[in-house]
């Protein structure tokens, strides 16, 4: 039985090691992709950013606001903070991160649409936080949605094991010089695709109005946002809430259903001192197929010709102040 | 519980640790304990499944006595009779009831007679093709009197649960197995440390091949009339590699497990692929399987005696019915007619034992005519297993047209990244692996042994696939 253990525990051992070498290879070559998401989390982790400007959002945000151009108009350091697919819950949790880390901003600029309130059940993009799950901060984030990662401290490099693509990824960091496949720039992602129309996102709107459209699932998501809001406006953070512009397919189903929600906005800018409300729902640049991949998300043209108007438009109101 | 899944270790480390725990010479009291943990594992599945397998056992341990205790022969075929009908009831109906139900009313509705179909929504339990085979292999060797049927029902209990080979063989025979549960196991380090690595290897085979091959067999077969003919081959031959990765993996690991208890399994499979001829494959695929039709149903029935028409009849009897025995679909029958087509003429021209022995024994490389026979067997099995891995028999027939008749070779038809080249080059690396260890069960031998463990575990963490685990193939059946 002996020789059967000592063969069991070499076995288990150069398993382990191999996983151990492996994982923290894997972990050092995605973080070192440029203008990825990995390199984007590990500079706020490290403090790195201590943005003025923060703009926050889901995917909307990523993809619509271009931190470069809005920080060129504002003269301020300007980071986008969004997060891909993630609504408003997700938002506050990679913001509470941020700001353990980095000094809090002056300036919030908050991308605001429909499905911005809604709850977010899991992390969707978990898998670019692959290389930072030890990071307690991370695993706390990771496992209010799942707890699937719970599993992984118990050996190392499970987590790259159920994602095959990633660590080919990052051993080939490695040996293209940290080439990423990526543009992500201040967290910024534009999309070079040109307009497809997204028939399934805009279904459910052409079958209900703002009389039967269920908002009850969007009221905790408000409720909760608009608090966030006044917390920040308390502590002399500027709130800009921007709702992006819409393709005209898209906006001619939602524009009535937005409308009570938007009201909403308006209501409370008019409220409160810190809080500003740019509605460019039907802004001209929705009329434009060039500006958008899909009915609601601008592409890498339209986040350029949106942030440029936004950073007119902040420019005023901060001038304004 | 899958044998790659965190729950399956767990359990295997406990189960190995109570059990050599028992003083051995309590055999019983381990066998009781085999039995019961048997049937968690089973249970963890689906606890109903647990009364049918109950019920298998208790019929076949009183009939097999019966059988003893008759002098009549008339009552000892009676007795078998009820056991073979016990057991191929069982499985005839959670396995095969929709099938005769449906085809019954297509069948009727060819000539325009319309029948209202009563379909069960019956779950298949899994490994009862394994099981009730296994315990009907036991009642016709008694009634041969090939042996003895125990008075001991927990060892024949355990005999027919046990766990590492219960949901997927191979499928034990009785002469070879039972006498084990009754015998004291002394815990051997050699073979345990065979056993470790033959579960190593086995999860080599399942989760670094089978389970690399699966999603793209998935994406071909799923989307064939959008593919060109060389996606269509290599669908093909990925399916080849995802099956014998998937079965003879899991073979493996049930061997292994076994001989960490101190048992042995008979071995299951023996390098088929390396087949000069498809006699010689059937000799080294499932060979649970084929030796069970062979001593049960074939040589009953005249085997390769009597004339050439009998010969050939029971050749395709045998084929028709261990295909059915895979599924009931008429994508197994055909699978099972394709090779009794390629078999028949080898057994005509008295060629299908030409080659029983080690394939270049003795030599490092193979001939240009061993490579070429090899090729050939192994082509020919690829295209029968379009068929077992096919929907329908239209999709396995429009698939097949669309191979031979598209003629467009172009590599940037491959639907999925990853799966291009380095598919490829990992299947031939696995293929020489073999080639040059094909003498022995695994590759784990010789004076690099350590070195091989070290690349197959880290060939284990970096191509296994653990997302989404696929399930094994076989255990469908």
């Amino acid at each position: 039985m002996k020789k059967f253990l000592l063969y069991c525990t070499a076995i288990v051992m150069i398993a382990f090691c191999f996983s151990f070498t492996i994982e923290k290879t894997v972990d050092a070559g995605l973080i070192g992709l440029e203008n990825s998401r990995y390199q984007d989390w590990d500079n706020i982790l490290s403090g790195n950013i201590n943005a003025e400007v923060l703009v926050l959002g889901s995917s909307r945000g990523m993809t619509g606001y271009n931190s470069e151009i809005i920080e060129k108009f504002l003269n301020k350091k300007t980071h986008n903070l969004s997060v891909n697919a993630g609504s408003y819950g997700l938002q506050r949790d990679k913001y509470t991160i941020y700001l353990k880390y980095n000094k809090a901003p002056s300036i919030i600029i908050q991308n605001i649409d429909l499905v911005n309130f809604q709850e977010s059940k899991r992390v969707p993009d978990h898998l670019f936080l692959l290389p930072f799950t030890s990071h307690e901060d991370i695993r706390d984030m990771l496992l209010k949605y799942d707890d699937e990662i719970s599993m992984q401290k118990f050996f190392p490099n499970t987590k790259y094991m159920y994602s095959l693509r990633f660590m080919k990824n990052g051993f080939n960091s490695f040996s293209n010089g940290g080439m990423g496949y990526e543009f992500h720039v201040k967290g910024f992602s534009g999309a070079t695709a040109t307009y497809v129309e997204d028939t399934h996102n805009i279904e459910g709107y052409k079958k209900s109005g703002s009389e039967t459209f269920d908002y009850s699932n969007l009221e905790n998501g408000v409720a909760q946002s608009i608090k966030f809001y006044q917390q920040q406006a308390q502590n002399g953070i500027k709130i800009i809430l921007c709702w992006a512009p819409e393709y005209e397919d898209r906006r001619m189903y939602t524009k009535n259903i937005s409308d009570p929600i938007r009201r909403r906005f308006e209501e409370l800018a008019q409220k409160e001192k810190h809080i500003y409300f740019l509605d460019n729902l039907n802004d001209a640049l929705g009329n434009e197929k060039e500006n958008f991949y899909d009915s609601f998300h601008l592409n890498a043209t339209g986040a350029a010709r949106y942030s440029e108007k936004i950073g007119q438009e902040l420019n005023t109101i901060i001038d304004a102040i | 519980m899958l044998f790659n899944s965190y729950s399956f270790f767990v359990f295997l480390v406990l189960v190995f640790a109570f059990y050599w725990a028992i003083p051995r010479k309590y055999v019983t009291i381990q066998n009781a304990f085999l039995l019961v943990v048997s049937y968690v594992f089973y249970g963890w599945w689906d606890w109903r499944f647990l009364f049918l397998i109950a019920f298998s056992t208790v019929v076949d341990y009183f009939l097999a006595l019966g059988i003893e205790n008759n002098a009549l022969k008339r009552r000892r075929k009676l007795l078998l009779a009820i056991s073979v009908a016990v057991n191929i009831g069982l499985l005839g109906f959670f396995k095969y009831y929709n099938f005769f139900i449906d085809n019954f009313v297509d069948a009727f509705a060819t000539i325009d007679i319309q029948l209202h179909k009563s379909s069960l929504n019956i779950i298949l339990p899994v490994g009862i093709s394994f099981y009730t085979f296994q315990t009907l292999s036991y009642t016709i060797d008694v009634y041969r009197e090939k042996l003895r049927p125990t008075k001991n029902f927990i060892n024949f209990a355990t005999y027919v649960a046990f766990f590492p080979q219960l949901v997927a063989g191979p499928i034990e025979r009785a002469t070879n197995l039972l006498p084990q549960f009754s015998q004291k196991r002394f815990f051997n380090d050699q073979k345990a440390i065979s056993g470790v690595n033959l579960i190593i290897w086995g999860l080599f085979q399942k989760i670094v091949i089978a389970d690399s091959c699966a999603p793209y067999v998935n994406a071909i077969f799923d989307d064939y009339q959008n593919m060109n003919s060389l996606s269509l081959m290599l669908g093909a031959f990925y399916f080849a590699f995802q099956i014998y990765g998937d079965f003879a993996g899991y073979s493996n690991i049930a061997i292994g497990t076994a001989r960490l208890l101190g048992f042995d399994l008979m071995k299951n499979f023996n390098y088929p692929y390396f087949s000069r001829d498809i006699a010689e494959f059937w000799r080294r695929w499932h060979i649970s399987l084929s030796t069970w039709f062979r001593d049960y149903v074939y040589i009953p029935l005249g085997g390769s005696r009597g004339s050439q028409w009998n010969q050939v009849r029971n050749v395709a009897i045998i084929f028709i019915v261990s295909a059915f025995w895979h599924g009931a679909n008429w994508t197994f029958i055909f699978w099972g007619i394709f090779h009794a087509i390629f078999f028949v003429p080898i057994l005509l021209l008295n060629l299908n034992r030409k080659h029983t022995n080690q394939v270049s024994e003795g030599k490092y490389l193979p001939t240009i005519r061993e490579l070429l026979q090899m090729i050939f067997t192994f082509s020919l099995a690829c295209f029968a297993w379009i068929l077992f891995r096919a929907p329908s028999l239209g999709d396995a027939a429009s698939y097949i047209k669309r191979m031979i008749i598209n003629l467009d070779f172009s590599i940037d038809y491959l639907p999925n990244s990853r799966y291009t080249v380095e598919m490829i080059l990992i299947i031939l690396l696995f293929l020489v692996i073999e080639w040059f260890h094909r003498k022995y069960e695994h590759p784990f031998v010789g004076r690099w042994r350590w070195l091989k463990i070290v690349a197959v575990i880290f060939m284990l963490l970096t191509l296994g696939v653990y997302s989404n685990h696929q399930e094994f193939i076989y255990f469908q059946f």
